[in-house]
């Protein structure tokens, strides 16, 4: 059961906007696509929604999933303005010619649902952020939808606010088990929301795993560079064995890379002080809430590290040791 | 104090030429140098109203002007929705292909919209008369409701349609409500560009269907002034019931549409 799409690709004009998207949603799953603005991900909702037509490529349906149990939710909620809250929560239904006394009936457990009780009458614009955003949520979830489309819902949100709604649509998903394919470039909402990340850049998906996976290991520079965060060593690489500044470090290398390459090192990566691992200098320190952010020269290469375990003077040599192997990609 | 008189005077120069055609209407002797009239009468107005033309020209008008504004927004309606959601034709150069019918000189259009109708069999119809009014009414309605396209965008219909709404339901509920303030400005502009067409009316109408610019005109360049006074009044009247009866006919609920 789930949404299959396969080999979808798309091009204005000359312009390749998506290049052989495969991907699959699971029921319940919320999959996010992830990538910088402009590369297509609204467009593969949109292809998704039928709300512009396939060129190439096949969107294959199973089980409780259909186009027609498929909702999209824009950017910015587009909340018909000239209709109350109870008006547009009930559009849909009304759409589908559904009796007035059954669309009362669902649109008020719907308000209690999404705690917007005694707003019913009011207008969009009389409406704050958060309730025009669950107001938008309502009026999909309220056609039970077994996929929802869901185009950086919260980007307009403060952060506070936005914290509060991703708790609400894990919620909601528990109550109502529809899947949920997001759009975002935010990426700690793409981490703290998804079950499974796909990294989309230049139209092509660069990367599909849980969060963690992509986190640690990145498959490409490009990806994890758009993550953020992230330390670039230069070295060469034969096997598992990592060079850099005449040292040597076991490394995971899936992608069998020989020659120069760059290690991926998470400015978040835990890391400890032992007597072998990766020789470096303390060049300065910074506290943050998070913990110290330490800088630290390696040869010619500085690196940016937030999560090391022990005491630290600037003008130290230390000896990192990383709990796992880390990753290696293409320059 | 400022404000006040700013209004006042804004009044006085709006009211002042009403006053005088006013005055026209209803005077049976003004000469020169008396400031108002020095005899009334309702003469002019009895010899307007008696005019075997006068009810027929009121009610073409009337009537050509509305099926003007219908088939305008007919056309430009569904037009303005595929050239506002486009990206093949930038959005400077549809505004000029939009004005372009205004380079030409009128008179040449309808002289050779007179030959082109003439084969057609139109010329002395109704059809004729208001296919051509449109041709001159389509590009300020376009402009107008093009913009109104733009300023909605596409997004409360494609949320419509992606809610299950057909395409008649979303005319129907979002686009018509949300457009109507657009629509209500286009289709009154419309009604009084069309109302005041002279020159298609005379050509393509053959001087077989009378609409009051047809009548007034002529009195107005031979110095008939108060005759022409009192026509004007009336077309002034025509135009208000016709704009206010469009208004209430379109109008739609206006609650707090997105900027």
């Amino acid at each position: 059961m789930g949404l299959e799409i396969k080999d979808v690709s798309l091009h204005y004009g000359r312009k390749q906007i998506l290049k052989h998207i495969n991907l699959e949603v699971a029921a319940g799953e919320i999959l996010t696509l992830f990538g910088p603005s402009g590369v297509g991900k609204t467009t593969i909702l949109k292809l998704i929604a039928g709300m512009q037509p396939l060129q190439t490529g096949q969107l294959d349906f199973q089980g409780d999933f259909s186009q027609k149990r498929t909702i999209l939710v824009l950017q910015d909620f587009w909340l018909f303005p000239h209709m109350t809250v109870f008006e547009n929560i009930a559009f849909g239904l009304k759409a589908r010619h559904v009796k007035a006394a059954q669309i009362s009936q669902a649109v008020d457990a719907m308000l209690t649902t999404l705690e917007l009780q005694g707003l019913a009458t009011h207008f969009p614009d009389q409406l704050s952020g958060g309730q025009q955003q669950r107001v938008a949520l309502a009026r999909a979830i309220i056609l039970k939808p077994t996929l929802l489309l869901l185009d950086e819902p919260f980007a307009s949100l403060d952060s506070s606010l936005r914290q509060k709604m991703h708790q609400l649509l894990l919620k909601l998903r528990q109550q109502y088990h529809f899947g949920v394919i997001l759009v975002t470039h935010d990426r700690d909402e793409a981490f703290e929301l998804s079950d499974r990340l796909a990294v989309l850049i230049d139209g092509e998906i660069q990367q599909v795993g849980t969060p963690q996976a992509i986190y640690e290991r990145p498959q490409t520079r490009q990806v994890a560079a758009f993550i953020g965060g992230m330390n670039f060593l230069t070295g060469v690489v034969a096997g598992q064995q990592f060079q850099v500044a005449a040292q040597e470090i076991t490394v995971a290398n899936p992608n069998q890379l020989t020659g120069p390459v760059q290690l991926v090192i998470p400015y978040e990566a835990a890391a400890t002080l032992g007597d072998t691992g990766l020789t470096a200098v303390v060049e300065w320190l910074q506290w943050q809430p998070g913990g110290v952010l330490a800088q630290l020269r390696l040869g010619q290469q500085t690196l940016v590290l937030t999560n090391i375990q022990g005491a630290l003077q600037p003008g130290d040599v230390v000896h990192l040791q990383f709990g796992r192997d880390l990753q290696v990609v293409a320059n | 104090m400022k404000r006040t008189s700013t209004l006042l005077l804004a009044c006085f120069l709006v009211a002042l030429p009403l006053v005088v055609l006013l005055l026209w209407t209803v005077a049976t002797q003004w000469l020169y140098p008396a400031l108002i009239p020095q005899q009334f009468g309702g003469k002019v107005l009895g010899q307007m109203l008696q005019e075997p033309n006068f009810w027929p020209a009121v009610l073409n008008s009337f009537v050509i002007a509305l099926a003007t504004t219908v088939v305008t927004l007919l056309i430009a309606m569904p037009a303005c929705k595929v050239l506002a959601s486009q990206h093949f034709i930038s959005q400077q150069l549809l505004t000029f292909m939009i004005y372009l019918p205004f380079i030409l000189p009128a008179i040449a259009i309808v002289t050779s919209t007179q030959i082109l109708f003439i084969q057609w069999h139109l010329t002395g119809t109704f059809t004729g008369i208001i296919l051509s009014h449109t041709y001159f009414t389509l590009p300020y309605a376009m402009q107008i409701i093009l913009e109104s396209y733009r300023k909605m965008g596409q997004g409360y219909a494609l949320t419509a349609k992606s809610l299950g709404a057909k395409p008649w339901q979303i005319l129907k509920t979002i686009t018509w409500p949300l457009m109507a303030p657009g629509i209500a400005t286009a289709a009154g502009l419309t009604f009084i560009v069309s109302l005041s067409q002279y020159l298609p009316t005379f050509f393509i109408g053959g001087g077989k269907i009378m609409t009051l610019p047809l009548i007034l005109l002529p009195y107005a360049n031979n110095g008939r002034f108060n005759l022409a006074s009192a026509y004007s009044l009336v077309f002034l009247l025509v135009t208000m019931i016709g704009v206010l009866l469009l208004k209430q006919l379109i109008g739609g609920r206006h609650h707090g549409a997105r900027n």
